[in-house]
């Protein structure tokens, strides 16, 4: 029976790692991991940062890749596999990772790149202060424009289109949020974009890419929209504006706005449930949430190419900063 | 926020039902078994007055979901230890919990785990080599 019992003092490597603007310590038997992981880690920004810890002990003899995974969760605890040699347990009230990987897996790039570190986030995130939330976040010259909306509204279309038009790249899909002194950041995670199938109409440069079958069986484009588009990537901003995004058959666009009891009802519905034994972590998504729901919200009905929408957002995100900076 | 206000399905099934409770003992003593798998459930009520866990473990919850979605080809058991809580995996389908420093167990049993099973060889084997503080 394979039997791993993980003990950070005799697990010799060690990195102070950054994801998302939270602070994370890595310890691992694998210096192959340690360096694939920091690869991934961006620079720390410093004071009231959240932290999380990742133990990881690789065994070298399996050489199984990472296979189809499978999700459980119950009370504070969160478990995924991807195959039996790869088995992850997420500790949400002890903010801690632990886990058994393969070698082949230890190695994989992508594999930490677009799927595991995102998980990580998505679901430790609550508990240190980094809220997942779903929308995409573009950014321009150093103010964020947060984009909510159902699956299947558009975000990931629009967000690409909006950073082939001037915007820069945060995130497409789920968004991280954390307060530091009063203040709101939006932070980005290295997930891929992912764009459905039709959107190789909006966007030729899909048509070299393959499509995939994404984690919830969706066949789709997953691409780093830096190098599939070009575009350039921020890793985080300060949110501004909020925009709810619906779709509409009929050509054109309207902007109405929206009252912060509406944007809190609909960012409380848009978030995962969180269990009784996760209460403090409720508190702390409860409260990011309350300031989202403070910013400038408008509901944006579009209906026409992504393209047409991202003129739409610039020339009235222009129109907003001229009022506030007038 | 209550479940019909979200719009995320339960994909890791935290919230499923579990509308078979037995609770015994009084106060911070009171051990109390959750499933939504009446076999289950007693199997369980019977292993805890035969006393497994030992008394060391002391386990106050256990809480098991009966997972037919899941399966447990190619069988195989794992476990991971790390401080107070330990995992045990049995195929892809069958997960079992124990942390120690909460007095909890809990965990998806999948279709093919019968009752028995799960008290006489999988929980022993959660516990096992455990050592309490």
């Amino acid at each position: 029976m394979p039997s791993v019992t993980i003990d950070r003092t005799v697990l010799p490597y060690r990195r102070e790692l950054c994801f998302a603007g939270a602070l994370c310590t890595l310890h691992t038997n694998s210096c192959d991991l340690a360096d694939v992981l920091e690869l991934l880690s961006i620079p720390a920004s410093g004071v009231g940062a959240s932290r999380f810890d990742i133990q990881i002990v690789v065994d070298e003899s399996s050489l199984e890749a990472a296979e189809r995974p499978h999700f459980r969760g119950l009370h504070h605890v969160v478990t995924a596999t991807f195959g039996s040699s790869n088995i992850f347990v997420f500790d949400i009230s002890r903010q801690k990772l632990s886990a058994s990987v393969s070698g082949a897996v230890a190695r994989d790039y992508q594999f930490w790149k677009e799927k595991l570190v995102p998980i990580t986030l998505g679901i430790l995130g609550a508990a240190i202060g980094l809220v997942p939330m779903h929308c995409a976040c573009l950014e321009s010259e150093g103010d964020g424009l947060l984009i909510a909306g159902i699956s299947g509204a558009g975000k990931s279309t629009l967000s690409v289109a909006l950073s082939q038009g001037g915007f820069n790249y945060v995130s497409d899909d789920w968004t991280y949020l954390s307060q530091h002194g009063g203040k709101l950041v939006a932070h980005g995670t290295s997930a891929p974009v992912k764009l459905l199938p039709d959107a190789v109409k909006h966007f030729h440069t899909l048509k070299s890419c393959n499509l995939q079958t994404s984690m919830n069986g969706e066949l789709a484009y997953e691409v780093d929209i830096a190098e599939t588009f070009g575009a350039r990537k921020e890793q985080g901003c300060e949110p501004r504006w909020l925009v709810f995004l619906e779709r509409t058959s009929r050509p054109g666009g309207n902007f109405s706005l929206m009252s912060p009891a509406a944007a809190r009802a609909y960012l409380n519905s848009s978030v995962e449930r969180l269990p009784v034994q996760l209460s403090e972590a409720e508190a702390t998504r409860r409260k990011v949430i309350e300031k989202v729901s403070q910013l400038p919200s408008w509901r944006f009905s579009y209906g026409g190419t992504p393209q047409f929408g991202t003129e739409q957002l610039r020339d009235f995100i222009a129109l907003r900063k001229r009022e506030v900076y007038a | 926020m209550t479940t019909e206000t979200s719009w995320h399905p339960d994909l890791l099934r935290r919230f499923v039902a579990t509308p078979f409770i037995f609770c015994s003992g009084e106060g911070a003593n009171q051990v109390c078994i959750q499933s939504n798998d009446l076999e289950i459930a007693l199997s369980i009520r019977r292993s805890c007055i035969a006393q497994l866990p030992p008394d060391s473990f002391n386990v106050l919850t256990w809480k098991f979901i009966r997972d037919v979605s899941a399966s447990t080809k190619d069988a195989q058991i794992s476990t991971i230890t790390d401080g107070s809580l330990r995992t045990l995996y049995f195929g892809t389908g069958t997960v079992l919990i124990h942390d120690r420093e909460k007095a909890e167990v809990f965990g998806f049993i999948s279709a093919e785990v019968k009752a028995d099973q799960l008290v006489s060889s999988l929980l022993p084997e959660l516990f096992n080599s455990q050592m309490p503080d």
